[in-house]
């Protein structure tokens, strides 16, 4: 479903991301996982046309993307939901889930799915989004992906950051999406403990290149690993 | 009363002139100072047609069109390498820009039609409004003005493009993750903008007229309303129009034209040092 083969990406002269391949089929669940500044971010906002990559490809469904415009990429069905989430903070909760449908409307039934997955939007809908709590930001921008209809759904940290209390909340719901629905989901995140938790397959990177790779029960056993994310001796 | 009420006639106008610039300026950071200008094609436009016998219903949406063609055309061309750029380079490149425009406009303008300009004199009775006669030109002025700032905030809110168009606003790259096609909303805006440009220059033919000469000062009433409703703000700009048109009648009658400029000038720098973010006071976003 998503291809990235021999991925560069520089800011500048400063090259972050050195050839990075990796292969997401459809309906499954993979984790890129490492630690802050390891290259994650820059890899997935290449991906979805938010920073031009120097060299490589990027194949949506067999086709590639990596010179597509962003709006043309999540029109496409590949849908990303950055770490700062990127909401309309003036908009009203639900004018901000809508977003997600455009340029079309919601399917039916889809804005009070996104509602049963994170009831505390509920009693939110007319708040505007800059007034919630960044728990309850995040629950708005997977909900605003998922009205989306995404073929790949890529999420940036998508629990970094917030009270543990909505960490849970949000990891929950993840995996909720995960059991019910046939979804095709990309977590980027630094608590592999979390990651490692709720996908089938990881790419674990360091300084920019795939260190290793493999199912997350192999990974979970991985001595280095182990050691250098999971705080185990 | 009377000269409250010419005020807020004039402050509707000040409205319609006002939302395309704070819109370009909220959507992507372009400040454009060729706006006075696109009224002033507007009416040159009307008045050429006018005299060359077209019948005045005709020469008004030739009017509007020139305007919202010569925005359009100046989106698709001189504007597209400005929004290449990021930041603080993008705003002083769309104010060179466009103010190259402006000077290339007014050179024109003024040398080939000096003595051209748009009176839409409407014959009728005064209309008793509040115990105070309008004249029917007023009337009318008002209805064009307030019909299209209703159409223009109805579009805003109501509309799944113009929910795209806050969205950009708000947050470009959002607004992009979410399909949001960025360059076709500042095109929609663009045109908009010389839309109701044009429909400052009829609504000002009614009044009195628009010469040749006249965008400089436009581009400059027009960039005072923006900022005292807040940089990207539409609401803002529909209060702030009203409010800088009485402010505008009262001083123009008790105190005289030159000083008027002042002190809306001055209404402009006290909002940017008491509410930065405009006179509805909210997030400038």
């Amino acid at each position: 479903m998503l291809r990235v083969e021999g991925l560069h990406v520089a800011y500048g002269d400063i090259e972050v991301v050195h050839g990075i391949d990796l292969e997401v089929a459809a309906g499954e669940v993979v984790g890129i996982i490492g630690s802050n500044g390891a290259g994650k971010s820059s890899l997935l906002r290449a991906v979805c046309g938010l920073h031009p990559a120097t060299s490589g490809d990027v194949r949506l469904a067999g086709r590639s993307i990596v010179t597509t415009p962003t709006f043309r990429i999540a029109r496409a069905g590949l849908t990303y939901v950055p770490a700062e989430r990127r909401l309309f903070p003036d908009m009203t909760v639900t004018d901000n889930l809508l977003m997600g449908a455009y340029p079309g409307r919601p399917a039916p039934g889809r804005l009070d799915e996104v509602v049963a997955l994170f009831p505390r939007l509920r009693e939110r809908r007319r708040q505007s989004a800059g007034t919630l709590s960044g728990g309850e930001q995040q629950m708005v921008a997977i909900g605003r992906a998922l009205l989306a209809d995404p073929r790949v759904l890529v999420l940036d940290e998508p629990s970094t950051g917030l009270a543990p209390v909505l960490a849970d909340e949000v990891h929950t719901a993840l995996r909720t999406l995960r059991d019910d629905r046939d979804l095709t989901l990309v977590i980027a995140e630094q608590q592999v403990g979390r990651a490692l938790d709720l996908v089938d397959r990881a790419y674990v990177i360091e300084q920019g290149r795939v260190r290793l790779q493999g199912s997350a029960a192999a990974l979970r056993d991985d001595p280095d690993v182990q050691r250098a994310y999971l705080g185990l001796a | 009363m009377a000269v409250v009420l010419d005020g807020i006639v004039f402050g509707l106008q000040l409205s319609l002139l006002a939302v395309g610039l704070t819109l370009i300026y909220g959507l992507g950071g372009v400040l454009n100072l060729a706006h006075g200008q696109l009224v002033v094609v507007a009416a040159i436009a009307g008045a050429v047609a006018i005299s060359a016998g077209v019948a005045i219903p005709v020469a008004v949406v030739l009017a509007v069109a020139a305007a919202a063609a010569l925005a359009w055309l100046l989106d698709a061309t001189l504007l597209r390498p400005v929004y290449r750029l990021t930041g603080e380079r993008r705003v002083l490149l769309s104010l060179l820009v466009t103010l190259g425009v402006a000077f290339l406009l007014d050179g024109i303008l003024i040398t080939t039609q000096p003595f051209t300009a748009l009176t839409l004199s409407v014959p009728g009775p005064a209309i008793d409004l509040l115990g105070v006669r309008m004249r029917s030109g007023s009337v009318i002025a008002s209805v064009v003005a307030i019909t299209a700032l209703a159409g223009v905030f109805a579009f805003l809110r109501l509309s799944r493009f113009g929910r795209a168009i806050r969205s950009v606003i708000q947050d470009e790259e959002g607004a992009a993750l979410c399909g949001v096609d960025l360059s076709l909303t500042r095109t929609v805006v663009f045109v908009l903008s010389g839309v109701m440009a044009g429909l400052f220059a009829i609504t000002q033919g009614l009044l009195s007229s628009v010469g040749a000469a006249s965008g400089f000062n436009l581009t400059i009433l027009a960039l005072i309303v923006t900022v005292v409703g807040g940089l990207g703000r539409v609401s803002g700009a529909l209060v702030a129009g009203v409010v800088l048109g009485i402010v505008h009648a009262v001083s123009s009658f008790y105190i005289g034209a030159f000083v008027t400029f002042v002190i809306l000038l001055g209404v402009a720098m006290l909002t940017i040092l008491v509410r930065p973010t405009g006179i509805l006071g909210r997030s400038a976003r």
